[in-house]
């Protein structure tokens, strides 16, 4: 082997061990972001979801033991609770809510009526395992929905809550379907948690791991998530429901949360998810301690930043000014459902297009190579 | 002095050669195709790509390409990795060529959105190999082969280096500043991603290296840092973004640049030598079958050379409207995010649709078919066909597309007004497709 080769040789080792070590000290703007996010958003929202989700399992239990007025009224009151922080984790549902199903366990959409309505008249003995082994469009919120709420109709949830034939089998249902969506909901929250948990949380803010490689890939996963969850937002929470896909008849049937008058509340909060990514705080605090992804674009464009800010805000006043409920508004006032639709879907293509730029996110679909 | 070379360099081109290098070549091809094939088994790809999609985007001429049914893709891709086995082994060595070059080339002709530079390569080579004789039991080959397979590799990288000759690329440093702050955490050098300089550093030296690559390598005195810059290069790359096996293939072929008895020198390093073999032991081909080898290879490399020129014939920056953008190695050459919709009108009663890519289409030919206009052409074809087939008549098919290059603000990419129904595709100038905005 010539000279030539031999330093040729020497230059080609370094470079592999260049590439192959890592260095932890770099890269610490994102490295801030990812630990803020975490701290200051995944972490505090997915422990009040769960929190919200054992209060409601307890106020359900009360209209389970005495069903009456009042204690449908802080049932219903207390489904709604959890709901929100609920839905403002759409934002984060990576991870363990879709790799341990937990996030479909906890709140599918649709649920099947009919297959609850199965589920009463059987005589099979509910447990908390029967529950886990429902199918996920027989259990989670809306099949709490179903049983809770009847749009304005309390008589009704009542009477087949007390004096319908199948009440006693109704009530041990719906309270089996509590406390199985509060513990669901607090194995999510502790599968993320960093300590006695599952950790998820530390692979995400702590990257070079098989899971997340680089601090690029962590940051993408929230990107991803946003685009993908702004995208849900606009075609398939308000497009279909307004009939953008039936040539303008609309289809109040298809809207999320339709028994419980919920629907705007939970485009609102999850639109708000992608506010709390990507601000990097949950709160309304002028002046937050941490910042999302929002510190990354401003570096690097602050007209964008502004633009992001304003669009989130823009969704926000137009799911606000769609009359309730959203079931007679997509028939009856139609321009502001179009409108909040508009918004979102102006969100979604300032994430998926220059924001997803700016980062350098790579819209990842699937793990195919690239060129 | 002309007319007497000519004879020289036909002469040189079928003196015999060492064809150790090439069967190194064709080892490494088989087994880098047969990890290739393997990685479609283990990561689900067969499903994600084939199966799961209830649409394709289809190669002009190729409509007819389809998945198999049932288990029909399993089957395809095992016999795919049988014949990349072959290829490896050197048993059975044209009909394994051929079998794994159209294999692999109807699979991937089934679906446009999974187009990938080094998946065309892979087609290239395997179009060439199967007219070298590289099977098992020779110990010398024509020099043409040699150089076939090398020129087959340079074309990579030189029209790779040509195509990086662009304003975004070296006045701008784009997209590089985009990768390269969004990759501070690469290891020791990572600190300095996020400066302009570097970002302008890394673009002219990636369009120094694709141009200067081939001379380095044929020169003896440069090959060795030549080769080295290359796996440099391509380790480099394959940390910084998803590329999968193409810096292997890469490293691997590149090796053909060499002298052609490098894996006898390297074994005799090794302690285990092997006898050289013996000069002048092919026999002379006609002068007729000399002119057809010429006439032949003469051909298809002025293909290539053409091929990535085609986008001249087009206006506007190709970067934006992709025509002439695939089949011209523009490697890792944009960042470019879009946005689509379909909006649906029948004039004859004034209905309106919006049909999202998310009723046909997964994810990833989502994000494919997001920025590439005969693309979104095929979509609003699907949407129509679609609505033509719910009854309503007549459908027009606008789209609403925006999409951002290489950092730019979002722009419309194509005309809204225009009914896309109504188009066809084909080799033509798409006038539909709007200006690409200025600046940065």
């Amino acid at each position: 082997m010539n000279r030539c080769w031999k330093l040729a040789s020497l230059a080609a080792g370094l470079v592999a061990g260049l590439t192959g070590c890592s260095d932890d000290s770099s890269d610490a703007e994102r490295r801030v972001v990812l630990r803020g996010l975490a701290d200051e958003v995944v972490l505090p929202a997915l422990d009040e979801a769960a929190a919200r989700s054992a209060a409601m399992a307890t106020a359900i239990d009360a209209v389970v033991a005495a069903p009456d007025q009042a204690t449908l009224d802080a049932a219903q009151a207390a489904w709604r609770t959890a709901r929100v922080p609920w839905k403002e984790t759409a934002a984060f549902g990576f991870g363990p809510a879709a790799d341990q199903r937990l996030g479909v366990a906890i709140d599918q959409s649709p649920v099947d009526f009919t297959k609850i309505d199965a589920e009463i008249a059987a005589a099979t003995p509910i447990s908390d395992a029967y529950i886990d082994g429902l199918g996920a469009n027989r259990k989670g919120f809306h099949a709490l929905e179903y049983l809770l709420f009847h749009y304005d109709d309390d008589a009704a949830v009542l009477a087949a809550l007390t004096t319908d034939a199948a009440a006693a089998r109704r009530r041990e249902l719906l309270g089996a379907l509590a406390h199985n969506h509060a513990r669901r909901s607090g194995e999510l929250a502790t599968a993320w948690s960093p300590s006695g948990g599952g950790g998820y949380i530390t692979l995400l803010v702590e990257p070079g791991n098989t899971t997340y490689p680089t601090v690029k890939a962590s940051i993408d996963a929230f990107v991803n998530e946003s685009v993908y969850l702004a995208e849900l937002l606009a075609d398939l929470r308000i497009g279909k429901p307004l009939g953008l896909a039936t040539g303008g008849v609309p289809q109040p049937e298809l809207e999320e949360s339709g028994p419980s008058d919920h629907s705007i509340d939970d485009l609102a909060a999850s639109v708000r998810s992608i506010q709390h990514v990507y601000l990097g705080t949950r709160g309304a605090a002028a002046e937050p301690t941490t910042r999302g992804l929002s510190a990354l674009v401003a570096a690097r464009r602050p007209a964008l930043d502004g633009e992001v800010i304003a669009a989130i805000d823009q969704a926000l006043a137009a799911l606000a000014a769609i009359p309730r409920p959203y079931r007679i508004a997509v028939e009856s006032n139609r321009e502001a459902v179009q409108a909040a639709y508009d918004a979102v879907k102006e969100l979604k293509r300032i994430l998926g297009t220059e924001v997803v730029a700016v980062l350098g996110t790579t819209l990842e679909f699937n793990d195919n190579d690239g060129d | 002095m002309a007319t007497d070379r000519r004879p020289r360099l036909v002469d040189a081109l079928f003196a015999p050669v060492d064809a150790a290098s090439v069967v190194a070549f064709r080892i490494a091809f088989g087994a880098l195709m047969t990890i290739a094939v393997a990685r479609f088994f283990a990561h689900g790809w067969i499903a994600s790509y084939f199966l799961e999609p209830t649409h394709f985007f289809k190669y002009e001429g190729f409509a007819w390409v389809a998945p198999w049914p049932g288990i029909g893709m399993y089957v395809h891709f095992a016999v795919m990795g049988l014949a990349a086995l072959g290829i490896a082994t050197g048993r059975c060595y044209r009909a394994s060529v051929i079998a794994f070059g159209l294999t692999f080339a109807y699979a991937h002709l089934i679906d446009l959105t999974n187009y990938l530079n080094h998946y065309y390569l892979v087609i290239c080579l395997c179009v060439v190999m199967a007219f070298l004789p590289l099977g098992r039991g020779r110990a010398t080959v024509p020099a043409w082969v040699l150089w076939a397979l090398r020129g087959q590799i340079a074309v990579v990288y030189v029209f790779g280096g040509i195509a990086k000759l662009k304003a975004d690329w070296l006045f701008e440093a784009q997209p590089m500043q985009i990768w390269l702050s969004a990759n501070q955490d690469f290891p020791l050098i990572g600190g300095l991603f996020g400066e302009r300089w570097a970002a302008f550093a890394f673009s002219w030296a990636g369009a120094a290296f694709d141009l200067g690559v081939v001379p380095a390598l044929l020169w003896r005195r440069t090959r060795p840092f030549a080769y080295v810059a290359i796996v440099a290069f391509h380790l480099v790359t394959m940390r910084l973004f998803q590329l999968g096996m193409f810096p292997w293939i890469m490293i691997a072929s590149s090796l053909i640049f060499l002298p052609p008895d490098w894996p006898r020198r390297v074994a005799a390093w090794l302690g285990r030598p092997r006898p050289a073999p013996v000069a002048a032991a092919l026999p002379s081909p006609s002068p007729a079958r000399k002119r057809l080898v010429l006439a032949a290879l003469g051909a298809y490399f002025a293909f290539h050379v053409a091929m990535p020129f085609r986008y001249l014939l087009y206006p506007g920056d190709v970067c934006w409207t992709e025509q002439g953008f695939r089949f011209s190695w523009n490697v890792m050459l944009i960042e470019k995010n879009g946005a689509v919709d379909a909006h649906v009108l029948e004039p004859s009663t004034g209905r309106r649709w919006v049909a999202p890519p998310s009723a046909y289409l997964t994810r990833y030919q989502i994000k494919m078919m997001s920025t590439q206009p005969d693309l979104i052409l095929q979509f609003a074809h699907m949407v129509a066909a679609d609505f033509r087939a719910r009854g309503v008549r007549d459908p027009e098919v606008r789209i609403d597309a925006v999409a951002s290059l290489n950092g730019r603000r979002r722009a419309r990419l194509i005309d809204p007004t225009v009914d896309l129904a109504r188009e066809t595709n084909g080799l033509g100038a798409k006038r539909w497709i709007l200006p690409r905005p200025t600046g940065l």
